[in-house]
């Protein structure tokens, strides 16, 4: 210990291993924090399934459609199109396995059919078309 | 190469690097695989799958419910057997016990009334008795005499002619051709003033007096100028009878023609008998037994007999204003006491000792009353000793009370008649009453001795006698009856009230009472049992309370002719029915003497009461039975009672609460079931409705439900209901569909749909349904709309099937 105290030649090559792990330490701690964020992100969108049950035009300007949560995340609506516009709907969360009514509010006419696009925070749609009866 | 790395020293963290990498990117990869595979598996078992539904069809679903409670209604009871036994027809019976519910009225006649012919007959002596009771408080029925009258001698007043004389002087002729006459009075026309006897004979010839014999009379009696009315102990008069009026006077004169035109009823040929002995007659002693010998003289003198004829009668109408005449059972009913007094002590020399002779009445206070109707007024009519004991001085009542005369009556007493005597003293008071009636007059205060210092309390006793004194003194000729001892000062009210009926013997402070019907018992408390002693027996002659020697009738107004109800009422309660008759609110009866011609004898009936009573016997049973029940949306209801009842026939509503319009019970229709039991008791029988128009309105919104049973019999037969089974059965139409799963892989249906163009209903389901199999599910709460419809389901994985 004495001589290496004694030896200025062995400071340099010590401090330069030790500044090179704290380096590589620090870059796998990032790779893989970004893997993780990567993956539960594809996770989350891959596992987005559900499905409209029954679309159902009522009256007082309203489309009720009825969603079933079948994949294997939660979900939440963010954006409903009818006929490429989007239009208010009530908010709705669906956790796995649930179910319930969207309230799209939408002045509706009979015999009519209409393009209605459900789109997820996810960016995962749900679009069909659905007729109205008279 | 290894070598080469361990001198190079950079090169070994660039492996580290690059093999830190790889791993990073072989884990981002799998996983990314991993998951995508999970999910490509998710979609291609969604895709594999495939449901349908094969059939959908109505199915009706039933229910059945039981009470779980129950109420008594009325005054019904329970008896045995509990809820649980009515869940089915299994002869295991909650049984209950009905009560009577009947309506029963003693309504008491109103009033006395006269509204139909004949008119009325008779006296009551307190109607008011009859409007309450039986309380031993009577009204008197007592026969009027409805005879007419007439008169029979000389009634001019135009004679002028006057005449003075001191004999015994007899006018005659023949009585009338009258039935059942009863002469009453005697009339004499005088000038002046003066005293007379006067009285009516019967037999002899017309041709001579000498052997009639006398009938009535009255003597002493003051008369004036004008035409006097003299009473006299009625005599039954024979028609067609030889009859004499005699009579002398003093002072005034008397009227009289010389004209045998003048003669009126009296015989023409021959005027007035001149007796010649005695000369000097006697005006206040009685007229002679029989006229003796004399002579006639062509005079008339002016006077008469007054007669009515004898035909007592009863028709006495009661009646009820507002009667009830709409019960099932109406009767009349009275209560009557018919009198039994049935004998007197007729003393003809003898008289009647009390006890061993030795009573002692004389207490510091007390009443003696009794009854007696002398033969000849004379003699001592009560005693116990010189200085307790009762006497006749000329025609007054003397009482030796404590003291010689101590009292004197004030009422002149005559032969003939019945007179009710009491005596009442109390020697804390110093007072001694004496009191007076006769049949037809209550007793009042004859005389009293306010100061009357003496006392009876000392006096002891020699022999206690009735009819005589102290050991047969001075018996006296006639008939007693009714002797009471009570140690008590009556008061008058109290000896009015019971001074005309006999006695139970137990009254307040009576010590002796001797009825005297045909013996001598003393029913008194003392029970001294008397004895007879020399000439007596008993007589059939009383002053009240006697027999009625006729039938009473009970007639009913039925509004054009009396109808008879009675030919006769008995002792105690008479009860006929009139439900004929009643048949409004206005209901009238009379009383009716059985003998309404030629009947001589006046009788008395007693009504204590007279009320119709009406009444409808009636048991019912009332039970509520409770339960519960689903809510849902009903299409029919089916309810069902069985059960017994214990006797024939009865009358019986089944009913199922209407909840609706603030709830009640049915009268008809739905929830109304009304029928007679069988003929047959104990018959098990079962009785049901369905409901198909609005079957929930018998169920409240919590699904509460409840039944009455009531049985109503108009018998006197209580009943009991056997209930064996109860059930309320809703039946509701759901669905029942078929699905089939034609795919590989096991569904599980999570989601139905009924939709049609008006409405879309989900329901969850939880089905899983196996590859290749079929199965029918039934749902009772949901029904299909009616029109077009569609149904469909949803697998959990996503997939839908539709049937249309």
């Amino acid at each position: 210990m004495k001589r290496m105290f004694r030896d200025k030649r062995g400071i340099t090559p010590v401090l330069s291993n030790v500044l090179l792990m704290v380096i590589a330490v620090a870059g796998m701690s990032i790779a893989m924090t970004a893997t993780y964020v990567i993956t539960n992100n594809l996770h989350e969108i891959m596992g987005e399934r559900f499905i409209v049950e029954d679309v159902w035009f009522k009256t007082g300007n309203t489309i009720a459609v009825y969603l079933r949560n079948v994949g294997k995340m939660a979900i939440e609506i963010s954006a409903v199109y009818v006929n490429y516009i989007s239009r208010s709907f009530s908010s709705l969360k669906l956790e796995v396995n649930k179910h319930s009514w969207l309230n799209i509010t939408y002045t509706w006419s009979a015999d009519s059919v209409y393009y209605i696009n459900i789109v997820t925070r996810r960016g995962n749609q749900v679009a069909n078309y659905y007729g109205a009866s008279s | 190469m290894g070598r080469h790395l361990k001198k190079d020293k950079r090169g070994v963290s660039n492996i580290i690097v690059v093999v830190l990498s790889l791993i990073i990117i072989v884990v981002i990869v799998a996983n990314v695989i991993l998951w995508s595979y999970q999910m490509n598996q998710l979609d291609w078992e969604r895709m594999q799958e495939n449901v349908s539904i094969e059939n959908v069809a109505t199915v009706p679903f039933v229910y059945s419910y039981n009470p779980s409670g129950y109420t008594l209604g009325g005054s019904t009871s329970w008896l045995s057997g509990g809820i649980s036994n009515l869940i089915s027809d299994n002869s295991v019976y909650m049984t209950f016990r009905s009560y009577y519910s009947g309506t029963d009225t003693s309504d008491f006649v109103d009033n006395i009334c006269d509204l139909y012919s004949p008119p009325a007959k008779g006296t009551h002596s307190n109607f008011a008795a009859q409007q309450v009771g039986p309380d031993s408080v009577y009204d008197m029925l007592k026969e009027e005499n409805a005879g007419i009258t007439g008169n029979w001698g000389i009634t001019s007043s135009a004679f002028t002619l006057t005449s003075t004389h001191a004999t015994y002087r007899y006018m005659g002729g023949t009585s009338p051709n009258v039935d059942n006459m009863k002469v009453t009075k005697l009339h004499i026309r005088y000038s002046g003033a003066g005293t007379v006897a006067i009285a009516l004979y019967t037999g002899g010839t017309l041709t001579d007096p000498t052997g009639a014999i006398k009938r009535t009379e009255a003597y002493n009696v003051a008369v004036s100028s004008g035409w006097n009315t003299i009473d006299v102990p009625d005599y039954n008069w024979a028609k067609n009878t030889v009859t004499w009026i005699g009579w002398c006077h003093n002072y005034g004169v008397v009227y009289y023609s010389t004209s045998s035109a003048d003669a009126g009823d009296f015989q023409s040929a021959r005027g007035r008998w001149d007796q010649t002995y005695p000369y000097d007659a006697d005006e206040t002693s009685p007229m002679p037994t029989s006229p003796s010998s004399g002579s006639f003289s062509n005079n008339w003198y002016a006077m008469y007999a007054e007669y009515e004829t004898v035909n007592y009668n009863l028709d006495l109408e009661v009646q009820w204003t507002n009667a009830d005449y709409n019960q099932a059972n109406e009767e009349l009913a009275t209560y009557l006491r018919k009198g039994d007094n049935t004998r007197s002590l007729d003393a003809t020399g003898g008289y009647m000792i009390i006890g061993n002779g030795m009573p002692n009445w004389g207490s510091t206070t007390g009443t003696i009353s009794f009854w007696i109707n002398w033969d000849v007024v004379a003699n001592r009519l009560w005693g116990q000793h010189d200085l307790m004991e009762t006497r006749i001085s000329g025609s007054n009542l003397v009482l030796d009370w404590g003291a010689t005369s101590s009292l004197t009556s004030i009422t002149s007493f005559t032969a003939g008649k019945w007179y009710f005597i009491a005596i009442v003293w109390n020697e804390n008071t110093d007072k001694l009453y004496l009191y007076v009636g006769d049949k037809d007059n209550p007793p009042t205060q004859d005389n009293v001795n306010n100061a009357w210092t003496s006392s009876v309390s000392t006096q002891g006793v020699t022999q206690n006698n009735f009819m005589a004194s102290r050991g047969g003194v001075n018996p006296t000729d006639g008939r007693g009856d009714d002797l009471r001892y009570w140690n008590t000062a009556r008061t008058l009210t109290n000896i009015q009230n019971d001074y005309n009926i006999e006695l139970t013997g137990s009254e307040s402070n009576l010590r002796s009472y001797f009825k005297l019907n045909n013996n001598f018992d003393d029913i008194g408390p003392n029970n001294n049992d008397g004895s007879g002693s020399g000439s007596y027996s008993f007589s059939s002659d009383v002053p009240f309370d006697a027999p009625p020697a006729e039938t009473i009738r009970v007639d009913v107004w039925n509004g054009s002719s009396w109808q008879n109800l009675f030919t006769d009422l008995a002792n105690g309660w008479n009860n006929v029915t009139v439900a004929s008759y009643l048949t409004y609110s206005t209901f009238t009866i009379r009383f009716n003497g059985g003998t309404e011609s030629g009947d001589t004898v006046q009788d008395s009936w007693y009504i204590d009461v007279t009320l119709l009573h009406v009444w409808t016997n009636k048991y019912t049973l009332e039970v509520e039975f409770t339960g519960s029940s689903s809510t849902e949306n009903w299409n029919q209801l089916t309810w069902t009672v069985n059960s017994a009842w214990t006797i024939a026939s009865v009358s019986v509503t089944l009913q199922l609460y209407n909840y609706t319009g603030g709830g009640a019970y049915p009268t008809s229709g739905n929830g109304y079931i009304s029928y007679t039991s069988s003929a047959t008791p104990n018959t098990d029988e079962t009785k049901n409705q369905t409901i198909t128009i609005n079957p929930t309105h018998f169920r409240n919104a919590s699904g509460n439900w409840k039944m009455k049973v009531k049985g109503v019999t108009e018998t006197s037969s209580q009943f009991d209901l056997k209930v064996d089974w109860i059930e309320f059965k809703p039946t509701i139409n759901g669905a029942d569909f078929t699905f089939k799963n034609k795919g590989a892989l096991t569904s599980h249906i999570v989601s139905l749909w009924i939709l049609n163009s008006t409405y879309h209903q989900h329901y969850s389901i939880d089905i899983f349904l196996n590859s290749g199999k079929i199965l029918s599910y039934s749902r009772a709460d949901i029904s299909f709309p009616s029109g077009q419809y569609v149904v469909k389901i949803v697998t959990e994985r996503g997939n839908a099937a539709v049937y249309s």
